[in-house]
């Protein structure tokens, strides 16, 4: 721990003074300085320094607790910081007035709005609110701003129907649209796919990343799922104990930022495939022969059983194609055993 | 900023000059000046073929007129059955010589129209509109379908309010609001409207950890208990007369508010519907919640109190008048909804008003019980009618949980 953690001054305009120097860069839309955000006074994390970018999508991650939501809530000025100072522009989030807010930066939360008799486009207009004049009322460039919000996630199909008939993934397309008709240049989003299935998952990251490529917005989002983040994100922010690491997914696997992180989580992060290995922390050593998605996923098996794979082993196990389907054959020296499923492998070798 | 509208130049000016050759037509209820054109050849330019084209967004938010135009001949027909039944019939052409200024064939019709029915009947519309609006006001405050003033315990509170005033103050004897004067009438609007917005304050507090409905009923009740008591120990060392008028005027009633009287409820539910009226935008966006209304520019705080300004207003004014009027609170947004088919507060503020204001001149229809010399208390027929509704929509959500 960083021993400034402890000498945090709870002033939040603290850092102002400093920040205030600093000339934003080329497309900078979001920047913190020396920001330290935390509940109650107590800070959980030493003082951040970090920009966003447009045109980026960034995935913040880290182990639960780690203060994701607490970031994610302290940029959007939902949350005041303990000290230093977040800004879009001009703007100190936590300083500005909604409506001041509103115009930087859109949210998108995990939970999903159940409202009767609401349809998509309703919904989705609700995201011009910071554009309309006092009753609400939707002029020709609001239309146009809700229908391409609606085109970019591709929700015209289901747009008019109203939101209790709709899946969780086609309500929470829709939230982003009503984010995007926004029209900030920064969107939050907290968790946007936790409750969705992993297709509908994947498709939600990819729209995101589509948009903030396409429509050169800065997009933000906490995830748990680590596997998509690193597939899909330009950019990672990893938070581990109280610090921030940032870089391209890649860069943090090779600086072992991923495996510090997770390790002693019950999960190990492996460096040469980028995944992740549950289970108990391999002991037993097997070689494995064969190719193919066969053999990707018997070496999957037999890690979650605590085997880690190795060139020369005791014990070999041989993936062969044969006439009557892939058959999986055991063998320790002499010996062999043979298998026509990676289940019934598994258990022999349990 | 700007991303969004840079692809798309082309578009941008052709939706404008579009719209902007609509604006004109006649097509819609003054009272929205909408701006969103009907479906009409021109707005097909914009039509492409991987997008569904504009004119499928207005229809979806625009607010339909037609519910009103029922809404309004109904009301028009049930205001003209008000002053015409009642224990004594009074022919239909009559009654609009006497509104025009006439006088009727008999002196007693004239009478009993100006005197009695013509108040009673405007008391009731206003009254229905307040006490509606205050229940959707509040519904969607709390983001629950049950919330109502009369659920919530705020008529309560304002029962408290109006007890306090009258039982110690001394003023008035026979009938609860008689002979108070001007001053007084005041002094108990005002009494009941700080009781409502305390006992609001005080809902708002537990709303926090509010989830279900059913939970928000409870609280309500016990709110109710709390308020009750008080009154009970303000009854308990009150004299008898003194008891039997607050009896009375808690089975309300739509006949007691004077001439005299009636400038002073009209412009305080004026205010609260103006009110109502202004909020109409962040009201929408409160629909989300209100960390997404926060997110889309809306004051949240600010809306909160000027919500409990609105409904302690409507509901602490109706409730010193007329009584705790229960279940038009709760049933008239339900109705509405069922009638307008949209979540939007520009359509439901101004339906809400309207059913509100049927519901009372129903309700104190029957409760004259036409033909007969018999007139019953106001909220026993509120409450036939009105408890079904609530049942309905518990039933009806918890289908829906079970579903979902």
């Amino acid at each position: 721990m960083d021993s400034r953690l402890l000498t945090a001054q709870p002033h939040h305009r603290s850092g102002h003074a400093g920040v205030a120097a600093r000339q934003p860069s080329e497309g900078e839309v979001l920047s913190a300085a020396d920001l330290v955000i935390g509940y109650k006074g107590k800070p959980i994390t030493q003082p951040l320094d970090f920009v966003l970018n447009q045109g980026e999508l960034v995935c913040l991650v880290g182990i639960n607790g780690a203060g994701k939501s607490t970031l994610l809530r302290t940029l959007a000025g939902m949350q005041r910081p303990l000290s230093g100072v977040a800004r879009t522009g001009d703007m100190v989030p936590y300083h500005a007035t909604p409506a001041e807010r509103a115009r930087r930066l859109s949210v998108v939360l995990t939970n999903r709005p159940d409202v009767a008799l609401l349809t998509g486009y309703g919904l989705v207009a609700l995201g011009r609110h910071p554009h309309t004049d006092w009753r609400g009322q939707i002029t020709a460039s609001d239309e146009v701003a809700i229908h391409s919000a609606i085109g970019a996630v591709s929700a015209e199909a289901y747009a008019g129907r109203p939101l209790s008939t709709l899946s969780d993934g086609q309500v929470q397309k829709l939230m982003i649209a009503r984010a995007l008709a926004q029209e900030a240049p920064l969107m939050l989003l907290d968790e946007p796919t936790a409750y969705l299935d992993l297709p509908r998952r994947v498709e939600i990251v990819q729209l995101l990343r589509r948009i903030a490529h396409e429509q050169q917005r800065a997009v933000l989002l906490t995830t748990h799922d680590l596997d998509l983040a690193l597939r899909t994100a330009d950019r990672l922010f990893l938070i581990a104990d109280g610090s921030l690491e940032t870089g391209a997914p890649e860069d943090l696997i090779l600086s072992q930022a991923f495996e510090r992180a997770f390790r002693s989580q019950g999960v190990a992060f492996d460096p040469a495939t980028g995944s992740f290995c549950f289970g108990d922390p391999a002991v037993k050593i097997v070689t494995l022969v064969g190719e193919g998605h066969a053999r990707d996923w018997t070496r999957r098996a037999l890690e979650r059983t605590g085997y880690r794979v190795i060139e020369e082993a005791p014990l070999r196990i041989l993936i062969a194609e044969t006439s009557a389907g892939t058959r999986w054959q055991l063998w320790q020296g002499e010996q062999c055993q043979e298998f026509d499923s990676i289940y019934a492998l598994m258990q022999a070798m349990r | 900023m700007s991303c969004a509208q840079e692809g798309k130049p082309v578009k941008v000016r052709r939706c404008r000059a579009t719209v902007g050759s609509l604006r004109s037509k006649p097509d819609y209820l003054p009272r929205f000046r909408s701006v969103y054109p009907s479906q009409k050849r021109e707005t097909s330019v914009l039509a492409q073929p991987t997008h569904p084209p504009i004119s499928s967004v207005h229809s979806h938010l625009r607010i339909r007129r037609m519910p009103f135009v029922v809404l309004l001949i109904a009301l028009a027909v049930l205001f003209v059955l008000a002053l015409a039944l009642g224990s004594v019939s009074i022919p239909l052409d009559q009654i609009v010589t006497v509104l025009l200024g006439g006088e009727a064939e008999r002196a007693s019709w004239t009478n009993i129209v100006m005197q009695f029915r013509l108040p009673r009947a405007i008391t009731a519309m206003l009254a229905g509109a307040a006490l509606g609006v205050s229940g959707l006001l509040m519904q969607t405050l709390f983001r629950n379908p049950l919330a109502a003033p009369d659920v919530l315990g705020i008529n309560s509170g304002a029962s408290l309010g109006v007890a306090l005033v009258v039982l110690t103050t001394g003023v008035g004897s026979g009938a609860l609001l008689a002979g108070l004067g001007l001053a007084g009438d005041l002094g108990m609007a005002a009494a009941a409207s700080i009781g409502a917005a305390l006992t609001v304050a005080l809902i708002l507090q537990f709303a926090q950890h509010i989830r279900s409905g059913a939970t928000l009923l409870i609280v309500g009740l016990m709110v109710g208990q709390i308020t009750f008591a008080g009154v009970s120990l303000l009854l308990y060392f009150s004299i008898p007369e003194r008891i039997q008028a607050y009896i009375n005027w808690g089975f309300g009633s739509f006949s007691s508010v004077t001439w005299a009287q009636l400038p002073i409820l009209a412009s305080t539910v004026a205010a609260g519907l103006a009110l109502a009226l202004v909020m109409i935008k962040p009201l929408n966006a409160l629909l989300l919640g209100e960390v997404y209304a926060e997110s889309v520019g809306v004051h949240v705080r600010r809306l909160r109190i000027t919500i409990i300004a609105a409904t302690a207003l409507l509901t602490g004014t109706v409730t010193a008048f007329c009584g705790p009027i229960s279940f038009i609170g709760i049933a008239a947004p339900h109705l509405c909804r069922g009638i307008v088919r949209s979540a939007d507060h520009r359509a439901l503020v101004p339906a809400v008003a309207f059913v509100g204001a049927l519901l009372a001149l129903a309700a104190t229809l029957i409760a004259e019980a036409p033909g007969t010399a018999l007139t019953l208390p106001l909220n026993a027929v509120t409450a036939l009618f009105g408890a079904p509704v609530v049942l309905l929509v518990i039933i009806r959500n918890q289908e829906r949980s079970a579903h979902g």
